[in-house]
């Protein structure tokens, strides 16, 4: 494990797919590409896990897929979000960031505030 | 998630696997090529570049699978192709695929015949309206009734009244119908032997079964006429013209479903009479063992005298109330108990019992009613057979369980020689859970097709047997087409007995360790299995079991079917007149 990177917890592939194709329609590799960025580099997404999420994510209604055509003039599926997957993201988003601030408070505390 | 997309979801899993493959394959390929791409850019050569994007990826073929999985309908798929194989399977080994066959074709198919015989005689109920509110009236008494009280001469004994019951009953309808007793009705066979009515029809005679019957006979059985009409109580005053009315299978054997019977004159027994009617198809009467051609009514005409007796000049029906010849039917409003019948019809049947009754008995010992649920009619055939019934279930369930061990055994030696196919497939990754569902799928397809080709030999041999249990006659008045209680039977035991037998197998093929099978080479596996040895004990000591029992039951058939016959022929000689006795027991019928 690279120092400073994280494990993607299980379950939250998902979310990071959709967060990172609410920022504009993408393809598979796109959104690998996407996923790095935004984390500068500090996340590892097992490459192909992400084809299983992506279809999950079709068959539940968050995304819809069509083909077109990419950058380098390669035929691509490209991933949007539809009203629901942006609805879910939203709601998946604040739980996270309520529960990362509640276990980092947690987690901070020392013997003297008890 | 949205049933629309789930909907489209498993749509394109069942009909459009191969587009949907190819999309999947399309998109992984691109991914790679553009890592690669990357990778080339960044200086790598291209065979490294090459390997580096597919490690970065991780295993294809394993989130392949995964997206495949989350596509949905994932059993049925792998239940067609389990389907497939299996059916190759069986069409290489063509030999031991029909062995298999017959094995179970015999088994299932035994089983299938006796239960539609079972279900035809012990089960079917009469095609009637409501045959559950029907009731038979039995009686019974604690003294011995005398001769000069009672006789019969019937070979029905517990279940014929004199005439004045019925008339009793009739005239206190009134009353009865609050108490829940809602309709009575009695017949009697028109002979002692069927067929008993000679039919003359446009000069051509013939003989018919046929039943004498009261005015309300089909009224309170609520069973229509599929052509003209029933019989009405206003045929029985006295100057009515005679009529009758006819059976549908009578009607199609006799004159050939002709339209014109209807009003056609014909001669019973020298007395002119008109048909008026054909009953609905698949009603004969209400014994199943003597079913009827041709109903007429119950007037007491010197030619048409119940049970074919002879008269006197002057001789009416009611004249002889020590005569009890006449079974008796009620019917009951719903929820009403047998038990409530008795109480309620006994003191009827006490007060239609003549004076030398009160004089001989004290009130208390007077005889009473015995009621019976009689959805099926009279249950005399039930009684006989369905001891013998039970015997012949269980022996054809031994059948059925020799037939599987003997499946067993074949298939568990030919489990033994693919071993190393199926060591192949738990080395590349198939779960257990698969194997055993696919070998448990190739028992399927075996017990199905033998099951198939049981029901088609259940449905020859059911006939023949019901013949010969219960004479031909009877046979035909019950049918033993299949109908769904037998087929649904026969599924229910094709798929036990696949999985009787398929998982022995089953679970043999996954619990072997997959590696030293696959090491050695073909020759050296072994075909002996442990459980071989006990499964040819245990159908040796079935067999035999089945041979003594079949063996005993046929000799108890052969002299069950001689003295019938011998105790028929001394009946009917001395039944002559209305006053002749013949001694009758409870057994004789």
């Amino acid at each position: 494990m690279k120092p400073g990177s994280v494990d993607l917890l299980p379950g939250t592939l998902e979310l990071l797919v959709l967060k990172a194709v609410s920022l504009g329609p993408l393809h598979g590799y796109g959104v690998l590409l996407r996923i790095n960025q935004i984390s500068g580099g500090a996340l590892l997404v097992e490459q192909g896990a992400l084809y299983p999420a992506l279809f999950r994510l079709v068959r539940q209604s968050l995304l819809n897929a069509e083909w077109g055509t990419s950058d380098n003039n390669r035929r691509a599926k490209f991933y949007c979000l539809t009203t629901a997957g942006r609805k879910k993201l939203r709601e998946q988003a604040a739980g996270w960031l309520r529960l990362s601030d509640t276990m980092a408070t947690v987690l901070k505390s020392t013997a003297e505030e008890l | 998630m949205k049933l629309s997309s789930w909907f489209h979801s498993i749509w394109q899993s069942l009909f459009h696997r191969a587009q949907a493959e190819d999309d999947l394959a399309e998109q992984v390929a691109a991914h790679l090529s553009e890592r690669t791409s990357e990778l080339l850019a960044s200086g790598l050569s291209p065979a490294e570049a090459n390997r580096q994007a597919r490690l970065e990826f991780g295993s294809v073929e394993k989130y392949k699978e995964e997206c495949r999985e989350s596509l949905g309908a994932r059993l049925l798929h792998d239940l067609g192709a389990d389907i497939r194989y299996g059916l190759r399977t069986l069409r290489h080994n063509p030999l031991l695929t029909s062995v298999l066959l017959l094995c179970l074709a015999l088994g299932i198919g035994a089983n299938t015949a006796i239960f539609s015989v079972a279900n035809a005689v012990l089960m079917k109920s009469l095609p009637i309206r409501d045959p559950q509110g029907l009731v038979s009236l039995h009686w019974d008494s604690k003294k011995r009734l005398p001769a000069e009280l009672r006789t019969s001469g019937t070979g029905y004994g517990d279940v014929c009244f004199p005439y004045q019951t019925y008339l009793k009953i009739r005239q206190e309808s009134q009353r009865l119908r609050p108490l829940g007793i809602t309709g009575v009705l009695a017949y009697a066979p028109a002979g002692f032997l069927s067929p008993n009515v000679k039919v003359v029809a446009q000069g051509h005679p013939s003989m018919a079964a046929g039943e004498l019957v009261t005015g309300d006979y089909f009224s309170v059985l609520g069973t229509p006429a599929s052509l003209g009409r029933t019989i009405f109580p206003s045929d029985l005053q006295p100057g009515a013209p005679l009529v009758a009315v006819i059976s549908h299978r009578y009607w199609q054997s006799t004159f050939a479903a002709n339209p014109a019977i209807i009003g056609a004159s014909v001669n019973l027994n020298g007395l002119p009479a008109i048909v008026v009617g054909v009953i609905r198809s698949g009603f004969l009467g209400l014994n199943a063992k003597a079913p009827a051609d041709i109903w007429i009514p119950l007037r007491g005409d010197a030619a048409l005298f119940p049970w074919g007796a002879t008269p006197d000049p002057n001789q009416t029906l009611a004249s002889a109330p020590a005569w009890w010849w006449l079974p008796t039917f009620v019917r009951h409003r719903p929820g009403m108990t047998p038990q409530q019948v008795e109480n309620v019809l006994t003191p009827v049947f006490r007060e239609s019992l003549t004076e030398p009754f009160s004089k001989r008995f004290k009130a208390e010992d007077l005889p009473f009613i015995k009621a019976e649920a009689s959805p099926g009619g009279l249950t005399f055939l039930r009684q006989n057979l369905s001891m013998q019934l039970y015997v012949l279930m269980a022996g054809v369930a031994l059948l059925l369980l020799i037939g599987c061990s003997n499946v067993a055994t074949l298939l568990l030696s030919r489990a033994a020689a693919r071993q190393r196919e199926m060591s192949v497939r738990l080395a590349t990754g198939a779960s257990r859970s698969r194997i055993v569902r696919q070998v448990l799928t190739e028992s399927m397809i075996l017990s199905f097709a033998g099951g198939a080709l049981g029901i088609l030999l259940a449905f020859w041999a059911s006939h023949a047997l019901l013949v010969l249990i219960c004479g031909r006659k009877a046979a035909l008045s019950l049918s033993v087409s299949p109908d769904a209680r037998v087929l649904s039977f026969s599924l229910a035991l094709a798929v036990l007995t696949g999985v009787l037998f398929g998982v022995g197998p089953a679970l043999k093929a996954v619990a072997a360790d997959p590696f030293p099978a696959i090491k050695e080479s073909a020759q050296n596996v072994s075909g002996k299995s442990r459980l071989t040895a006990p499964l040819v004990v245990f159908q040796i000591a079935l067999s035999l079991v089945l041979l003594i029992t079949s063996g005993l039951l046929f000799r108890r058939f052969a002299i069950c079917k001689h003295s019938r016959s011998v105790l028929r022929r001394g009946i009917s000689s001395s039944l002559l007149s209305t006053h002749a006795l013949t001694a009758t027991t409870r057994t004789a019928y």
